[in-house]
């Protein structure tokens, strides 16, 4: 690979080396500082540049959860809270390891909604094991191998969701596409429901609560009492 | 007022109880805490369920978590069950614990009046019913009990099956040991879901942020550490760069990206190979 286009995809101008948007790059605009242009000179776009430099260091994520899954599955009782912390460091690490440099790429409004939808991603996944580990998995006396290669395919579906948002993310990001409705729409309306949810969920209990504390309700055996003489 | 969150709470867990994947033991857990307090006189359990916590009733469960813990402890108490057809029954005791949970604690005030009103207090599967559905006819609380003792069976019976096919790659039997707090924790758990889902955004997107700025200070600090001063107008220039940007003037990258060497050290090498042997 050239000088001029590693310092590109280091996100820096191909001339004067200093720090530019890369969204600038990605767009082929010219260095704020030197004014030269900043052009991408190798076989093949700059975002599938990007996206084949992320292949090995996703492999690599693989191996680790999946033997990371696999050896605390082999801990008896405690892998069932072991499990799911292991899977959002997972998800954490892989977020700044992979994926917070492909989202660095994106313009502003672009990389914001693509950060949330990833988050809300990790959140329902992160659920998703938290119930398999601690509900389902010891109710089916599930082994740790089994366990492992779940945690794999969950991790899986995040990063390679990751992954190919982003990419298409970048070609629009390259053609200069304006921000599109449905990149803001999903992840504000599941962001809003999750708050009405939640919102809701606890003012329901705090409710229930209250109506406990308020409601006259006759003791278990004076009902009881009531019964016996009724009959 | 105790007796008011303890009933709320006995409705909280009366699901999870139905759903346990070991019935005896928690029906006879129930059983003998209801016992108990109904003979200290805490609480009176009406006559159409107080069979369930009779002396007999209370051995018939004693035995029946016996076996339940034995089948899970010997392999030869638990085929014999198995060729008995009695492992894949013990599901419907969970429909039992949910209906003297509710019986004894939970059972609302208007579905105990409802007892009264359809003269139904004999049978047991009706004090499930009527605390589930007490407005709706005779025969749908019918079906709720019978759909409950089914689903309860049901679901033990493929359970069983499941283990079965599980044993043959010859597991540990302490995954058993917290079968019941899984099943409890998670009947509980999936109604924070939202919450814990929230939370995780929020934690995740606070950690990011943290990240964000410790990775912009260190690459600040990095910047700063590798320039060099242009040769033509001594401006603080980067090491890679080919061109200053603030006088225009061509320079020698003094590290070159790209390729698997920086200069520095290909000149090292260049005069290593240069020295004589």
């Amino acid at each position: 690979m050239e000088h001029a286009d590693a310092l590109l995809l280091r996100g820096r101008c191909g001339a004067c080396a200093e720090r530019v948007p890369r969204v600038v790059v990605l767009r082929g605009g010219d260095c704020p500082k030197c004014e030269t242009g900043l052009e991408w000179k190798a076989a093949g776009a700059l975002s599938e540049s990007l996206r084949s430099q992320l292949g090995w260091k996703r492999w690599l994520a693989y191996v680790l959860v999946l033997a990371g899954s696999f050896l605390t599955g082999l801990i008896p009782a405690v892998h069932v809270v072991l499990h799911p912390l292991l899977m959002l460091l997972a998800l954490f690490v892989a977020h700044v390891w992979v994926v917070r440099h492909a989202l660095r790429w994106l313009g502003p409004g672009r990389r914001v909604t693509a950060r949330l939808n990833l988050k809300l991603l990790a959140a329902a996944l992160t659920c998703l094991n938290l119930v398999v580990n601690v509900g389902v998995a010891p109710l089916l006396s599930v082994a740790s191998v089994p366990l492992a290669i779940f945690s794999v395919v969950l991790f899986a579906i995040y990063l390679e969701t990751a992954l190919s948002m982003i990419g298409r993310r970048l070609e629009w990001e390259a053609s200069q596409e304006p921000l599109k409705t449905m990149e803001w729409i999903v992840p504000v309306g599941l962001l809003v429901g999750l708050l009405v949810v939640t919102v809701g969920g606890a003012l329901g209990i705090w409710g229930m609560l209250y109506a406990l504390t308020e409601a006259e309700i006759p003791a278990v055996s004076t009902v009881a009492g009531w019964l016996l003489g009724a009959e | 007022m105790e007796l008011a969150l303890v009933r709320f709470l006995a409705q909280s867990f009366g699901v999870a109880f139905t759903a346990s994947p070991r019935p005896a033991l928690t029906f006879f857990a129930v059983q003998a805490v209801v016992a108990v307090v109904a003979r200290i006189g805490w609480v009176v359990v009406s006559p159409g369920l107080a069979w369930l916590i009779s002396v007999p009733a209370l051995i018939v469960a004693f035995v029946m978590a016996g076996l339940e813990i034995a089948a899970r402890h010997d392999e030869e108490i638990d085929e014999l069950l198995r060729d008995l057809k009695i492992a894949h029954l013990l599901g419907v005791f969970g429909t039992f614990s949910g209906c003297l949970v509710f019986a004894a604690l939970g059972l609302p005030e208007d579905e105990a009046l409802g007892l009264v009103d359809d003269g139904a207090a004999q049978d047991v599967g009706l004090a499930m019913s009527l605390a589930a559905a007490s407005e709706h006819p005779e025969a749908a609380q019918y079906g709720v009990v019978g759909g409950a003792m089914v689903v309860n069976g049901g679901v033990t019976y493929a359970r069983g099956h499941i283990l079965e096919f599980l044993a043959t790659f010859d597991l540990d039997k302490q995954w058993h040991r917290i079968e019941t707090g899984g099943a409890i924790g998670v009947l509980t758990l999936i109604i924070w879901l939202p919450v814990l889902a929230l939370v995780v955004v929020v934690l995740m997107g606070v950690a990011l942020a943290v990240i964000a700025v410790a990775v912009k200070a260190a690459e600040s600090w990095m910047d700063q550490r590798g320039r060099r001063p242009c040769p033509t107008c001594s401006t603080e220039i980067r090491k890679e760069a080919s061109l200053c940007f603030q006088c225009s003037a061509v320079v020698e990258p003094e590290v070159v990206l790209g390729s698997t060497m920086s200069n520095r050290w290909k000149r090292l090498f260049a005069a290593l190979r240069r020295q004589p042997a």
